[in-house]
């Protein structure tokens, strides 16, 4: 009795103590699951689906290609041109033919005349034929190159409207990098200032100054200006003191001139007393 | 890959070394609750015990029969602990020498105040018991799970190195899952530094009224041994 009290009652609290934490943490971690993910996973769907329509505005841009279709219209006007130009010779090379057959007097000539014209006739027709045979077999080659044609120069206007379509992508990504280096920049600078900074005792809480830090590539700082005071010339004084006590931020010569020029040419900094109280 | 974010998932996704710490600290943590079941049990028995016995003790019964009483729940089989078993230790070694030694009473006494002494010493050793783990795993496990979380997140990260884009949906799962290990560290520290204090705060309460009624039986002794022979009869 005196051990199975001392032994089965303990491991019995024990296991049903331990079973009924592991549901609870169970059922609570589900619980709160389902809440915090049925508001993440949107958000990060959303966030693909940008991207996807970035690749699918620019496809979208290349069946402009119908522009071929319509410069191969006028070509088929010009073919009957050609033809025209190449019908006169065979009347003469006909005209020729009856000047040498007129000599002969005779019937039989005659008549053999007439056949032979008839032959002659055959033979223009079938000339004739075969000419326009040939005519038509060169314009379907004619036609066939020309389509051919069409299609490579759509292929090539596709392609192009694909590479277009990938460097404004990257150039949009080369955008996000830069916006991004720039922000580290951005804060690496600010940190840099606000460890000069000594705030006045009248500054508050609520109190805000842009300053306008002008910059050359070294990093040095050449001006100081507060666009946006926050009404407390202490204040104020005191950022302006802070940007010129940092003087030069040495970080910003490793970084793309591109990037320089484009965020940090000048800069816009706001002095917020975050961490007051009052 | 978010959707299936469960503690099940969670932690069977976990490295090995974060496994076995957390399966460490589960471990600690059951072990830690049977030893406060137990303990909690063994010093509610004792106090109820001493009480029982205190009073039996001081109702007046002849203290030859209150040892033949020890020897009938001896041979029942129930063991003996607290202040019995040192009232037990005295009069048996006070019955003893003075058989032997007769009239020599400071021989007596010594030898019957060394004998309480022992065992004093062995019922303090009997109260304290185990209450060495609770403290071991009160005062390791944060430490241990701590240990686990630190892996896992630094695991997180090494695997943040290979992504491309580095998002907080890359590390959170990792770290996450490596926060467990805190947590249950957390949950078996918290109840055993409690336990342990607490019980540690009882077994000294207990050991105190042990001493003092070795001391109050130590007197009834002397008194036996040096007063007048044959008024109480031992």
């Amino acid at each position: 009795m005196g051990i199975l009290s001392n032994y089965i009652v303990p491991t019995l609290f024990t296991v049903l103590l331990h079973i009924l934490v592991v549901f609870t943490v169970l059922i609570g971690w589900q619980l709160s699951d389902t809440h915090r993910f049925r508001v993440d996973t949107p958000r990060y769907v959303k966030a693909e689906l940008v991207t996807l329509e970035q690749k699918q505005k620019q496809p979208k841009a290349e069946p402009a290609a119908p522009v071929p279709v319509a410069q191969s219209a006028p070509q088929p006007d010009s073919e009957p041109s050609e033809e025209e130009a190449a019908a006169p010779p065979e009347t003469e090379s006909s005209a020729d033919a009856a000047v040498s057959a007129s000599p002969d007097p005779a019937i039989e000539r005659q008549r053999q005349l007439e056949r032979e014209q008839e032959q002659q006739l055959q033979r223009e027709q079938e000339l004739r034929r075969q000419r326009e045979e040939e005519y038509q077999r060169h314009l379907k080659q004619q036609r066939a190159s020309e389509k051919r044609a069409q299609e490579q120069a759509r292929q090539r206007q596709q392609q192009q409207a694909l590479q277009r379509a990938m460097q404004e992508e990257e150039t949009l990504m080369q955008a996000e990098q830069d916006e991004v280096l720039a922000d580290s920049y951005a804060a690496l600078v600010k940190r840099t200032v606000e460890s000069h900074w000594s705030r006045p005792p009248s500054a508050r809480k609520d109190m805000q100054v842009e300053l306008a830090i002008r910059l050359v590539p070294t990093g040095e700082v050449v001006g100081v200006e507060v666009t946006r005071s926050s009404g407390n010339t202490s204040f104020d004084r005191s950022a302006v003191l802070a940007v010129k006590k940092a003087g030069r931020f040495p970080e910003l010569k490793d970084m793309p001139s591109s990037v320089f020029e484009q965020y940090f040419r000048s800069f816009t900094l706001v002095f917020k007393p975050e961490d007051l109280l009052l | 890959m978010n959707e299936n974010l469960s503690v099940v998932s969670l932690i069977t996704n976990a490295g090995p070394l974060v496994q076995g710490v957390m399966l460490l600290l589960f471990l600690a943590s059951v072990a830690s609750w049977w030893i406060i079941a137990r303990r909690f049990l063994f010093f509610r028995r004792a106090r109820h015990e001493y009480a029982d016995f205190e009073n039996e003790f001081w109702s007046g019964v002849d203290l030859g029969q209150l040892y033949k009483e020890g020897n009938a729940k001896l041979e029942e089989g129930r063991d003996i602990g607290g202040a019995e078993s040192v009232f037990r230790a005295g009069f048996k070694e006070f019955s003893r020498l003075r058989q032997q030694m007769g009239g020599d009473s400071d021989a007596v006494m010594e030898g019957s105040q060394r004998a309480m002494r022992v065992a004093l010493s062995r019922e303090q050793d009997r109260v304290d018991r185990s209450l060495g783990f609770l403290a071991t795993v009160g005062s390791t496990s944060p430490y241990i799970g701590l240990f686990g979380t630190v892996w896992g997140i630094m695991n997180a990260f090494r695997g943040l190195a290979n992504v491309q884009q580095a998002t907080l949906a890359v590390v959170a799962p990792g770290i996450s899952e490596a926060l467990i290990a805190t947590a249950m560290g957390l949950f078996a520290a918290i109840p055993a530094v409690i336990a342990f204090n607490r019980f540690s705060n009882v077994s000294q309460s207990l050991v105190n009224r042990y001493d003092t009624f070795a001391e109050e039986f130590s007197s009834i002794l002397h008194r036996q041994a040096h007063g007048r022979r044959g008024e109480r009869d031992i």
